[in-house]
């Protein structure tokens, strides 16, 4: 090792010519040699270390060894060319010639220049063509006519400044330019890139006056024309340049592959250098140093030799890509140097690289079984098709746009976009640009239908006929309102929707939809909820005897619709729970003493029962369902679902089940306009992500004349029609509406229809149904503006009547009853009249059914 | 050709027809036609986990299995250039009799390995036979090709084989040794090496024989049940997951193969990541024996049609039969004769149609509840396995009748303990089957009976949503790590619960019992399965279960109109009750051989029904 101090260390931080790459095999073979005669001169950097920076490995200085200076390195090892280019083994089966299209005049001064006509093994193209073709494709494409300068020849500058080794290629460019290059470059990477390279170096080095050995590019040609799922790759591939896309699975550790090994003689001292050849190195069998000449005395020097990283990926088809009935294919992929570690697992890729099989046996001891290959791709680009989810990239994608338009071509592989991850959208599956293009087109057509509106009030629940309020509400819902944070409060933009309603009317099934479309869904009945808790416990309900599971909904539906079923049965402690989520969008967990808030950003899609299973027009909203009115008024819409039997729809919906168990085939009839689950899903999840409307004035000023109005309807008559809360749920409801459209500004319409909306909700559930007048009170308090008068009525007659009639002994209640029925104009009931009897404890008491005057 | 040659050596008879073909380029060169002979189907022996030992290495078999999973294809060497210049196949073999010239020409073609199993679940009846005829096919074959003398032939040949030459070649500890990074001159101690690799070998055997249960174990392909089988396809025959089919093709064994997977135990992360697809396609023989298919054929349909006059009385026989088992109750046994009929003959995004699935209720306090308590005096643990006597009973029931049924404890711990769903280990690269991978035409029965209070965790909560998609919409969500994959499922499910089911939102029909005689047990079951003769009765279920099914016209207009009125009458009646009465009116006339809708069955099964609902009336006035 002490020659090595002395020998002379690469300069430059591009580090000195790499190989000197011969083209012929005699070529290398003389090079070789020489190296072995000047040991000295091969040099390790920093002892012990085994990666390096592609720019400082490959300048392990041959410099002085290079008698003959041609082009450059054409090392590549991505290819198997450790040493440089040497053309294909001699066990290759090909045997083909090249495609016949060479009718493409080469410029002539490029033929010339170099008249050595060598030829790749085994078919009729010869190196200097290539070298040509390529030279004309660098240096005269232009994207588009107006472009200035050639695009690749900007682009080489780019990278040499940046001081880069890869060079991107856009495989569609060359196509148009030159369609024999690219034949040439797909059917032979092998041994058409490494002359790319080379091509590269030279044309860098006229252009910065260096000597080309200096330079080190590797040419990295992606988006070819055919991109191929795994399951379509076939033996017909082998040895080809391929495009396959798919997502990432596993990745290996970073693997150090030696491309050089430095043998030393235990007896002499000699060193002798061998080079990494097509993935052997071969260990020298005798000491070279001829005064030596030591059999098996060589030991290789590890913290001499040169290591490349290495990775071995495993890639698996994407979900889509899988036929029905089938599982997924998956890939071996080697990764080299800067491509290692660039994709993780979970990733979706669009991967380039040349495909090869390798004989495998099972059993070293045994030959007949080499008979099966093992394939995988050696990588030569990796493009990521995008970021983790699919929402996440429409939403990142304004910003990610200028970043990429920033970035030149040049480092897209590299450029990993800042992965704003909008958490809790739906993370589905992912796509590749051009589909999300494609998407975003279809959005945006389906945006512009006038008719978007019915159109998707219709797709919701198909299957269920009536209800289009309903739906039109709960549509609201899965668009949902802004979030708006203002200086000291937050404002939440999800609307919470409430069912009521009798059995039977589809509300179930409304909600088992809605679970089914909206991101993060999560279906619970009220009967057994808690509402925080990843596990979930099955206990025995004491009064039926089943078996009941508990899970916990809430926190699971971040950024989701929660669907409560059963809400009237959820247990106290639960709905306590919904009051904080519902308004504040957060849970509050005490569990080992730590008390954790969590967020729960969710909207309530809840359905309930009235009390007595069947709704009583002749009681309000709340008495029917008996919910703590501080809870129903965190509900922007109220749904009252009566069931009117309808025979149309029903007929219409016989007719469907018939044919689908007849004959097999549905009969929805109103099939053209629905939007399909799918897309509607994605839909709403791209419109929730990228549009976030905002009030114009006359939509503002609509909205207050609106709100002023709804509240004057009950001024006249002391009651409250409507409170700040609703004019919260308005502007939540018209956001929602201008989401549906894509649209980024609330107009007067969707003003309009959101008070409509309201209204149709509140007509059928806050009636007061003594007076059929709109009544928030209800709402608010449970008690409306007319019971609170006939109560205090009540109150005020009770007392004069017990004065007067209760004697000393007392009085049975069910005759005070019937006493102040007698009197009153409108039927009292025991519960009104115990009410007001607890009002008048100063006079009397209740006990036993015995109502008694206090002495 | 002679039959028995060609069983005895079918390689030679693929290679006779190789040198003979007509065109160059021709892949297939005649032999289906050549095997598909019907003469040759008799005399070819069956494939089980019973004859595997007593078959020779490289004849013809037959097996039968179901798809459990299609593995990565694979490229091998298709053809070879002889020296003489004449080209060589090498389809249908693993190894090959003569050596590959170094360096010569070859052609890579492409093969599929499919992993097939035994059908799960299948009951005793449908096995018995299958195995019946392979112990007999066994016999058929002459004394002349037993599996020593083949073995030992073979054995000769690789002694034979010049050692140095296999020295040279790229093996799987080479390739290992260049994933690592590591070069064979590198290795200062590659002698050392050589010799652990030799030490492996007994090793690996004691391994494959103890078969410990562990992850590596399962990657050699111990978690496989007895009787597995890897078939190489070898052309573009479609097959799906899932699918039962017949194979006839070349059986192999590799003895070499349990080596191969002992030293890749032995190697890093990354030597076992290059290869695992490999071994995944490659198991040790001696558990996984290796066929290449020349013919698949698909699970012949049992559905030979049964005359009309028999269809009565097999009806009335197997109404018979499951009313014992339930204690006397015919409407229940009704029910769970339909469920046997059940198929899904219609799929929309949403939904499968044609399937139903049913809860019985054995309600508290009841004789019924009485025979659905566990047994006493059984450990906890012991429970996780264990099925209450009733749910035996109703287990002993469908086995004796259906082809396959799945029986599955509903406890917390059998919940709990293990993934239900099929899903891919990414270390071995292979499908790692659950309970809920079935083939179609299958019975599902959950005995919920056994549930008690306690702790889902993430497994057992999975477990539970994947009962509800398979009871909803007939899929099994496979788990492929990143994404699942629905896979279709054709499974009717049956849950028997105290109470109603836990499961109740996916519920179609709900029934308590009312048994009027003591419940059966299993062992009183099983007796009276075993003395009746149930086989009529088996082929008029599957006949019932296949068959083509219609509406008239006439009949739908009529149904319209009773299922509006039904709305209008009742205001509980609902979309879901009118999917339920069409499936229940679909399956009661597919019951009776009919193979339209009549006014009378519709009438009957309303009548049914509401017999139904009276039942349901005093435990639930309103749900």
């Amino acid at each position: 090792m002490a020659s090595d101090g002395n020998a002379p260390q690469p300069s430059g931080s591009a580090g000195p010519a790499a190989s000197p790459a011969p083209m012929s095999a005699a070529r290398t073979a003389s090079r070789s040699q020489q190296a072995a005669q000047t040991p000295g001169a091969s040099v390790m950097q920093t002892p012990g270390s085994l990666g390096f920076n592609p720019s400082q490995q490959l300048g392990t200085g041959l410099r002085g060894v290079s008698s003959q200076p041609t082009p450059a390195s054409m090392r590549r090892p991505d290819l198997g060319h450790y040493v440089g280019f040497r053309g294909p083994p001699a066990s290759a089966s090909r045997r083909t010639s090249l495609a016949p299209s060479e009718s493409v005049p080469l410029s002539s001064n490029d033929m010339d220049a170099d008249a050595d006509q060598t030829y790749i093994w085994g078919t009729n193209l010869s190196v200097s063509r290539v070298q040509a073709r390529f030279n004309a494709f660098v240096r005269t494409f232009k994207e588009s006519g107006t472009d200035e300068e050639p695009k690749y020849m900007q682009l080489l500058q780019e990278v040499r400044a940046r001081g880069e080794v890869s060079f991107n290629i856009d495989g569609h460019h060359m196509y148009t330019f030159d369609r024999t290059l690219y034949n040439w470059a797909v059917s032979y990477p092998i041994e058409t890139v490494p002359i790319f390279d080379g091509q590269l170096s030279a044309i860098a080095a006229e252009l910065e006056n260096k000597d080309p050995e200096e330079i080190m590019l590797q040419s990295r040609i992606y988006n070819l024309r055919e991109t191929k799922v795994i399951r379509d790759l076939n033996p017909g591939d082998i040895n080809k340049l391929i495009s396959v896309s798919g997502m990432v699975t596993r990745t290996s550790g970073v693997i150090p592959d030696q491309s050089l090994a430095l043998f030393q003689c235990t007896q002499c001292g000699h060193e002798e250098m061998s080079w990494n050849d097509r993935g052997k190195v071969n260990e020298p069998t005798k000491c070279g140093n001829p005064a030596c000449q030591a059999k098996f005395s060589m030991q290789m020097v590890y913290n001499r030799s040169l290591f490349l990283d290495k990775q071995l990926m495993k890639m698996q088809e994407n979900p889509n890509e899988i036929p029905e009935g089938e599982t997924p294919h998956t890939v071996s992929m080697f990764a080299r140097q800067d491509l290692v570690d660039l994709a993780k697992p979970g990733d979706r890729i669009t991967v380039t690289g040349v495909y090869k099989a390798t004989g495998v046996r099972t059993n070293p001891r045994l030959r007949e079984l080499k008979a099966v290959y093992k394939t995988y791709i050696d990588v030569v680009h990796i493009q990521k098709d995008e970021a983790s989810s699919l929402f996440s990239m429409f939403a990142a994608d304004s910003q990610s746009q200028e970043a990429e338009e920033a970035l030149s071509q040049g480092e897209r592989n590299i450029a990993d976009a800042p992965n704003t991850q909008e958490q809790g959208l739906q993370h589905t599956s992912n796509m590749t640009r051009e589909e999300m293009e494609a998407k975003r087109a279809e959005f945006r057509a389906l945006a512009a239908d006038p008719s978007i509106y019915e159109r998707l009030s219709a797709s919701i629940a198909p299957s269920i006929w009536q209800l289009e309020d309903v739906k039109k509400g709960v549509l609201c819902q899965l668009f949902g309102g802004v979030s708006k944070v203002l200086p000291g409060a937050k404002t939440r933009g999800e609307i919470n929707v409430l069912l009521v309603g009798d059995p039977g009317v589809s509300k179930s099934q409304l909600l088992s939809y809605v679970h089914k479309l909206a991101p993060r869904g999560i279906y619970t009945s009220g009967k057994g909820s808690s509402a925080v808790g990843l596990t979930a416990y099955v206990t025995k309900d004491p009064e039926t005897k089943e078996m009941v599971l508990e899970s916990g909904a809430l926190v699971l539906s971040d950024k989701g619709v929660c669907c409560i079923d059963e809400f009237d049965k959820m247990s106290d402690a639960a709905r306590s729970m919904l009051h904080e989520v519902m308004e504040q969008q957060t849970i509050s967990v005490a569990k080992a003493g730590i008390i954790a808030t969590l967020n729960a950003r969710t909207s309530v899609l809840a359905s309930a029962n009235p009390v007595g299973s069947r709704y009583n027009p002749q009681l309000s909203v709340v008495e029917n369902i008996q919910l703590p009115p501080s809870l129903m008024s965190r509900f922007d819409l109220i749904y009252l679902l009566l069931d009117k039997a309808n025979e149309a729809t029903d007929r219409k919906l016989a007719r469907h089940l018939i044919s689908l168990y007849g004959n097999g085939v549905g009969r929805l009839g109103n099939e053209a306009d629905i939007i399909p689950m799918d897309t509607l899903r994605d839909y709403i999840a791209f419109s929730r992500a990228t549009c976030f409307p905002q009030l114009q004035p006359e939509a503002a000023n609509a909205l207050s004349q609106a709100y002023v109005e709804m509240r004057s309807m009950g001024m006249s008559r002391k009651i409250v029609s409507a409170t700040p809360r609703q004019l919260e749920s308005l502007i939540r409801l018209s956001e929602a509406l201008a989401r549906m459209r894509l649209c980024d500004v609330v107009t007067v319409q969707d003003v309009n229809e959101a008070v409509r909306l309201m209204k149709v909700a509140m007509q059928q559930s806050s009636i007061d149904p003594r007076t059929g007048q709109i009544d928030m009170d209800v709402i608010q308090t449970g008690v409306s503006a007319a019971d609170r008068t006939m109560k205090a009525q009540l109150v005020g007659e009770l007392r004069t009547m017990l004065t007067h009639k209760v004697g000393p002994s007392g009085m049975r209640l069910a005759d005070v009853l019937d006493a102040i029925n007698a009197q009153a104009s409108v039927r009292v009931t025991e519960r009104d009249l115990r009410l007001a009897l607890n009002e008048l404890e100063d006079i009397a008491r209740v006990q036993q059914g015995m109502v008694t005057l206090v002495a | 050709m002679d039959p028995l040659a060609i069983v005895r050596d079918p390689l030679a008879a693929v290679r006779a027809l190789h040198a003979a073909r007509a065109a160059d380029d021709d892949q297939e060169f005649g032999v289906k036609a050549l095997f598909a002979d019907p003469a040759l189907r008799p005399q070819v022996p069956i494939l089980t986990e019973d004859t595997a030992e007593h078959l020779p290495n490289q004849c013809l078999v037959r097996y039968c299995g179901m798809v459990a999973d299609m593995l990565n294809p694979e490229y091998y060497v298709g053809e070879y250039r002889r020296p003489d210049g004449s080209w060589a196949t090498a389809k249908f073999a693993d190894q090959l009799d003569e050596a590959v010239p170094e360096g010569g020409e070859t052609r890579i073609a492409e093969r599929r390995p499919l992993l097939l199993v035994p059908v799960p679940a299948e009951s005793g009846w449908a096995v018995a036979p299958h195995a019946a005829a392979a112990r007999a096919s066994l016999a058929a074959l002459p004394a002349g090709g037993a599996a020593g003398a083949a073995g030992a032939g073979k054995r000769a040949r690789e002694d034979g084989a010049p050692a140095g030459q296999a020295e040279e070649e790229l093996s799987i500890g080479m390739m290992v040794s260049d994933a690592t990074g590591q070069t064979a001159a590198d290795d200062g101690d590659s002698a050392a090496s050589r010799a652990r690799r030799a030490g492996g070998a007994p090793a690996a055997q004691q391994q494959e024989a103890s078969s410990g249960g562990s992850g590596t174990a399962a990657a050699a392909g111990a978690d496989l049940p007895a009787g597995s089988c890897m078939v190489y396809l070898y052309d573009d025959a479609e097959v799906k997951l899932n699918d039962v089919v017949e194979v006839v093709g070349v059986l192999s064994r590799v003895p070499e193969l349990a080596v191969a997977h002992m030293q890749q135990e032995q190697g890093g992360q990354a030597a076992s990541m290059l290869l695992d697809d490999i071994l995944a396609s490659h198991l040790p023989t001696s558990l996984v024996p290796r066929l290449h298919a020349i013919l698949l054929h698909p699970e012949a349909s049992a559905a030979a049609t049964v005359p009309a006059a028999a269809v009565a009385d097999a009806r009335a026989r197997a109404l018979g039969f499951l009313s014992q088992v339930l204690g006397g109750d015919d409407l229940a046994a009704e029910y769970l004769l339909l469920q046997l009929v059940g198929r899904v003959h219609h799929r929309t995004p949403q939904s499968a149609v044609g399937v139903m699935s049913l809860n019985l209720v054995a309600e508290p306090n009841t004789a019924a509840a009485a025979a659905a308590a566990p047994p006493a005096g059984v450990q906890p643990a012991q429970q996780a396995q264990q099925l209450s006597p009733l749910g035996a009973a109703v287990a002993a029931a469908l086995e004796a009748l259906a082809p396959r049924c799945r029986t599955l404890p509903l406890s917390i711990d059998a919940l709990n303990r293990r993934p239900w769903w099929p899903r891919r280990d990414q270390n071995s690269q292979r499908l790692i089957s659950g309970p809920l991978q079935l083939a179609a035409n299958t019975q599902v029965l959950l005995d919920e009976t056994v549930m008690a209070a306690g702790t889902l965790q993430e497994v057992g909560l999975r477990n539970m949503a994947a009962l509800q998609t398979l009871m909803a919409r007939q899929r099994v969500a496979y788990d492929f790590e990143y994404f699942s994959l629905d896979q279709p499922a054709d499974a009717p499910v049956t849950v028997l619960s105290l109470g109603r089911s836990l499961l109740k939102e996916t519920v179609d029909v709900t029934l308590p019992l009312h048994p009027t005689a003591p419940l059966a047990d299993a062992a009183g079951v099983a007796a009276a399965a075993a003395s009746a003769d149930l086989a009529p009765l088996r082929a008029y279920l599957a006949a019932a279960r296949c068959a083509d099914f219609a509406i008239a016209p006439d009949v739908e207009e009529f149904l319209q109109q009773e299922l509006a009125g039904a709305r209008q009458k009742d205001r509980e009646v609902n979309e879901r009750t009118f999917h339920t009465w069409m499936n229940l009116a679909r399956l009661q006339a597919l019951s009776h051989g009919e193979a339209s809708l009549t006014r009378e069955r519709w009438a009957a099964m309303l009548e049914m029904e509401g017999r139904r609902r009276q039942r349901l009336q005093p435990a639930q006035p309103a749900a």
